[in-house]
């Protein structure tokens, strides 16, 4: 079954210069329990889809649908990540946590245990009472990611949640996130993660939407059939990276930020 | 903010003494012991300073003149009271700020229309000398509520409301508008709208510049609340501990006199104590201009509050800033149809066409104002008497000599601000020790003084000494906070590499520092010059107590003829109206003509971030 | 590098996350690999990994010979737990450290159970580190392992109190036995491990105490 569709979407803006046309034709479906990762070279319109789908923007022609239903305002059933954390400074972990279940009008009582067991789950125990700016990245981001998933999305959009943070962090919260997915008794059933990194959208996703550049038209729906953890140094895996890189590179033949061919063999780094 | 907070994330960077402070004081000494020296002996060193000064300050007074300390108490009810006055109508007046820069500065950073007029609105209200318009505000709310107390009151509310919101609504509207789009859009993405997003959100980003913009906006209350009441002795009505201060002075009860100082400087040290610290610590936490997340984050927001006036100055810096690059005046937009002669609009660097043309626009629609002015009250009340008209002829020079008053007690300023903040920067220990006594002193309204400095001092510093000295007291702190907080926010290895190739003394000066905290220094400058146009008003023309006792300063200049007017009252009117729109006019010359192009020139040239 | 780890000089800056992000890593390596080409694997050079290294081998989660990194008993049941369970094995390793050890015991013995920062400082004093960055680092870690909390406003460490023995985090589950024994009781999980059985617990390691966590 769909959980979202998304149909012939285009945008444009207007400018000063006529409009700009972000992203052309863009058609695909999420189903339940799906894990799809969208990459493609930088403004291409990956943020944009992402604040489409929630329904923070209107394309300017096509639609989405979320469960059938087409997607008309901000959909609360699903749950942004952001790359910067995005957490309140003057609220605690708690109060961030809190944050999306207050908007959605709970009743003080319910919000607490609510709370607890989402600060639990991401492992912020201890830190309820702690405000953003005592805690490292990794830990922010876990904030950020406990406040998506107290609201019990649907779907959760992360728009390249990892790439503010050190290597190593990254590495352990792709795989907590990915934990976090799998286990059936929590929040959300699909992810939808935007990323710059071909070698991460690969590790984590079931499925890679390739897009191209500007405007973004989708070049390729990649399968992933590797079994986790995934071995990013495996010939399987390397196939694949080579794969989508060099969709991305024969996509957008005046690509000018990309690295030439040769440096395909390292197709993990930052489009 | 400074780029050291990456590498010692414990100590934060605005803690003044410490990574900050050591701009010229050498390599940052071990923070943990740092912290330890700043925590509350900085605070109880303050409450000594409030003590010690009005101590020393009275002692001292009182051994020369030989007052007594019995005789003192005895003035004391009568001062709490009149005290008691005098804060209610800052209570007033503050709330009233509150409410309107809330309102206000959220409604023009949240409407793209609202914004467009209403900053440069505020940009000309904020620039135009308000206290100037308080004698025509009096003789408005006097005439409206004959023989009222609630007139004068309410001019004096009005006045002083003026004196606190601008800086308050530039606080609102630009926390509001620097507010990071994430934190926005993740208000959008959880559907979080009307009053809950203004209490989590809108509302919890404007605290920090609030409450810092507040600390100020009370400092600029006193010092207008104080002038406005003294200006009104004689007047009209206005109990208040300004107008008791005047009285006292001008029958030379020394002793009462005293009792007024004392039960004012203990109010301002109790709200410092008791609500701006306090009010300051909480208020770091809604602070969102931290640095990106860290190795470990940042365990230790600031303790250290006694650096709110630095603060406060950065965040009039910023202020300034908004209204240099940001806002297009009206005038400035018509200047620049004038003198665009081909060039793109946007560009940087204006021509002297542009110039011109401003100058031109300028000294035009002043004419044509005041010869409208004249034609108007002579349809409406018939000719103007010849003595009016002959003060009306005068304008012209007063203002003149008024400009050069200025700009004199601006140059002295600068020859004692400078020297002092380079020492306080330089050395730990003086800005340890001294920073916390400037501070309480400059929370202190110095025209609280003025009536000491007219009985008293006259007949050594002679009128237009007495003049500048008033004006100085207007002007002296904007300078003086700014240029240190220039100096503090100078990046450490600009010091080192200066002193690597053995750069000192009198050409570091030259080559380093001054060039480094140029735009600091014009930011200053355009504040105290504003802190001066303001105080014109009762530093040209103070009379009070009238009859034989009465002393009175009269200078020629453009506050005298305003105050002149007043006294005329119905049949001064044309000059008050002449003499009002001269000096607006001046004001907003010499913004656009001199500060707005050196600023300019500061941020693009000097920059060095 | 194993010689110098008997004697502590320096505190390495490292995170939790940082920590599990390198046992991530080995683990998608299946649990052994050259320390070289782990790093490799992320772009990192040796010495960026290092101070995670240095956690996990004295936290006892990772043997490092020769330069291989290989998981420990208790490093393959941490990697293959849930987020909680991983929380709850790195509180009862890190309470085995000679310096956690110290540390709670004197949050125990303080009157009002809270170190301020300065007595922090000197507890730790013994490194060559900055000592804020070495405060920050412990503080980091035993607030991720939820032994103490840190109250940031007063800049001092607060003991966790049960309710039942009014003694610190450091203590629970209450010991069995006398001082020595402390943290060679059973694991359990952190507070409010709900829905999920605490009986994935860890036992603990053959050997009774880590040695000083430097
Ligand atoms: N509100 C807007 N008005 C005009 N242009 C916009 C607007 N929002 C986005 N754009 C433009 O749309 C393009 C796509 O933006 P978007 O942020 O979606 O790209 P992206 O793929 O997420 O890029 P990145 O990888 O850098 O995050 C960009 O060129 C951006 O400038
Ligand atoms: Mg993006």
């Amino acid at each position: 079954m769909s959980l979202i569709r998304i149909e012939h979407v285009d945008k444009s803006y207007a400018s000063r210069h006529g409009t700009i046309s972000i992203m052309q034709d863009v058609s695909f479906t999420v189903k339940d329990s799906d894990f799809l990762a969208i990459v493609g070279p930088s403004g291409c319109g990956k943020s944009t889809l992402l604040r489409l789908i929630q329904g923070l923007d209107r394309p300017s022609a096509g639609r989405i649908y979320f469960q059938d239903r087409p997607v008309d305002r901000v959909c609360k059933k699903m749950a942004m990540v952001f790359q910067s954390f995005a957490l309140y400074p003057w609220l605690t972990v708690s109060q961030n946590v809190a944050f999306g279940l207050e908007a959605l009008g709970w009743p003080e009582e319910r919000i607490g245990p609510q709370v607890e067991r989402y600060v639990s789950v991401t492992g912020l125990d201890g830190f309820q009472e702690a405000f953003p700016r005592e805690l490292s990245g990794g830990m922010r981001q876990r904030v950020g990611l406990a406040r998506a998933l107290a609201v019990e999305p649907a779907v959760l959009l992360m728009d390249e949640p990892f790439s503010a943070l050190d290597p190593l962090t990254a590495e352990n919260l792709r795989e907590e996130v990915l934990q976090l997915w799998r286990d059936p008794q929590l929040p959300p059933d699909a992810v939808l993660l935007v990323s710059h990194n071909i070698e991460e959208a690969i590790e984590l996703a079931d499925r890679v939407i390739v897009l191209s550049r500007r405007p973004g038209h989708i070049l390729a729906e990649v399968e992933v059939t590797l079994p986790r953890p995934r071995d990013r140094k495996s010939a399987a895996f390397y196939e694949l990276t080579d794969r989508v890189y060099s969709l991305i590179t024969a996509g957008g033949q005046s690509l000018a930020t990309a690295p030439a061919p040769e440096g395909a063999g390292r197709s993990g780094e930052a489009l | 903010m400074a780029k050291d907070e990456g590498t010692r994330p414990v100590v934060p960077a605005h803690l003044p003494n410490c990574s900050r402070g050591s701009a010229l004081a050498g390599r940052p000494g071990p923070p943990a012991g740092c912290r330890k020296l700043l925590r509350w002996p900085s605070a109880r060193w303050a409450a000594g300073i409030y003590v010690a000064v009005p101590l020393i300050f009275g002692g001292s007074l009182a051994a020369t003149t030989g007052l007594s300390l019995g005789g003192l108490a005895g003035y004391l009810p009568q001062a709490s009271l009149d005290t008691a006055y005098s804060f209610l109508r800052m209570l007033a007046a503050y709330a009233l700020s509150l409410g309107f820069s809330l309102a206000y500065g959220y409604y023009a950073a949240t409407h793209r229309s609202g914004e467009r007029v209403m900053i440069p609105i505020l940009d000309i209200l904020q620039s135009v000398p308000i206290l100037g318009f308080f004698p025509f505000a009096l003789l408005f709310f006097a005439d409206a509520t004959p023989g009222s107390w609630i007139g004068p009151n309410f001019a004096s509310v009005f006045l002083i409301f003026t004196s606190m919101a601008w800086n308050m609504v530039f606080g609102v509207y630009e926390s509001l508008k620097t507010l990071p789009a994430d934190l926005k859009e993740a208000a959008d993405t959880f559907g979080l709208g009307g009053s809950l997003r203004f209490r989590r959100v809108l509302f919890p980003a404007t605290v920090n510049r609030l409450v810092y913009n507040s600390v100020l906006s009370w400092t600029a209350g006193w010092f207008f609340l104080v002038e406005a009441e003294i200006f009104s002795t004689g007047r009209s009505p206005l109990p208040g501990i300004g107008s008791y201060l005047s009285l006292a002075a001008s029958q030379h009860h020394g002793e009462e006199f005293l009792a007024g100082l004392v039960v004012l400087v203990t109010l301002i040290a109790f709200l410092d104590f008791a609500v701006w610290r306090p009010l300051g610590h909480w208020a770091e936490r809604f602070r969102y201009d931290q640095a990106p997340a860290g190795e470990g984050g940042e365990l230790t927001p600031t303790r250290d509050t006694s650096g709110r006036f630095r603060r406060a100055a950065s965040y009039v810096t910023r202020g300034v800033r908004t209204g240099v690059t940001r806002i297009r005046t009206p005038l400035v937009q018509l200047a620049a149809i004038g003198g665009r002669s081909g060039r793109r609009p946007s560009e940087r660097r204006r021509s002297l066409t542009y110039y011109a043309t401003l100058g031109a626009i300028l000294v035009v629609g002043w004419l044509l104002l005041i010869a409208i002015v004249v034609g108007v009250f002579d349809a409406l009340t018939g000719p103007i008497s010849g003595p009016v008209r002959h003060l009306i002829f005068e304008v012209p020079t007063a203002m003149g000599v008024s400009v050069v008053r200025v700009v004199v007690a601006y140059l002295l300023c600068l020859a004692i601000a400078l020297p002092l903040a380079i020492q306080f920067a330089r050395s730990r220990r003086a800005s340890r020790l001294g920073l916390p006594v400037i501070e309480v002193v400059a929370s202190f309204p110095a025209t609280a003084l003025f009536p000491v400095i007219v009985f008293e001092l006259i007949p050594y510093l002679s009128a237009e000494g007495a003049a500048v000295l008033m004006l100085m007291t207007g002007m002296m702190w904007y300078l003086f906070f700014n240029v240190l907080s220039g100096i503090r926010s100078l990046p450490p290895d600009l010091e080192e590499a200066a002193r690597s190739y053995g750069l000192t003394g009198r050409r570091f000066l030259r080559r380093v520092l001054l060039p480094g905290i140029f735009p600091a220094l014009v930011t200053g400058s355009i504040t105290a010059f504003g802190g001066g146009w303001n105080t014109l008003i009762v530093a040209e023309y103070l009379s009070v107590g009238g009859g034989g006792t009465g002393q009175s300063l009269s200078v020629l200049g453009i506050g005298q003829l305003i105050d002149i007017a007043t006294e005329l009252g119905q049949p001064g009117n044309p000059l008050m109206a002449v003499a009002l729109l001269t000096l607006v006019a001046t004001v907003i010359a010499i913004n656009e003509l001199i500060w707005k192009p050196l600023y300019r020139r500061a941020v693009t040239q000097y920059r060095y971030d | 590098m194993s010689p110098e780890r008997s004697v502590p000089t320096t505190y390495p800056k490292c995170n939790p996350t940082e920590m599990l992000g390198l046992l991530v890593l080995l683990n998608s390596h299946k649990g052994s690999e050259d320390v070289a080409l782990l790093a490799d694997d992320l772009d990192l050079e040796i010495d960026e990994i290092l101070p995670s290294l240095e956690y996990a081998e004295v936290l006892q989660l990772v043997k490092v010979t020769e330069g291989r990194a290989t998981f420990t008993d208790l490093g393959k049941r941490l990697v293959q737990g849930t987020i909680r369970d991983r929380k709850g094995i790195i509180r009862e390793q890190l309470r085995r450290t000679t310096l956690f050890r110290t540390l709670l015991r004197a949050l125990d013995n303080s009157p009002d159970h809270c170190l301020s920062d300065e007595q922090l400082g000197q507890i730790v004093s013994f490194t060559t580190a900055p000592a804020d960055e070495a405060v920050q680092n412990i503080v980091n870690w035993g607030r991720y392992a939820d032994l103490f909390r840190y109250d940031a406003g007063q800049h001092r460490l607060v003991a966790v109190l049960t309710p039942a023995s009014g003694r610190t985090g450091g203590n629970r589950p209450p010991p069995t036995g006398g001082p020595t024994s402390r943290g060679g009781g059973p694991v359990t999980e952190p507070r409010s491990a709900r829905g999920r059985p605490a009986s994935e617990t860890t036992e603990p390691p053959p050997s009774g105490v880590v040695p000083v966590l430097a």
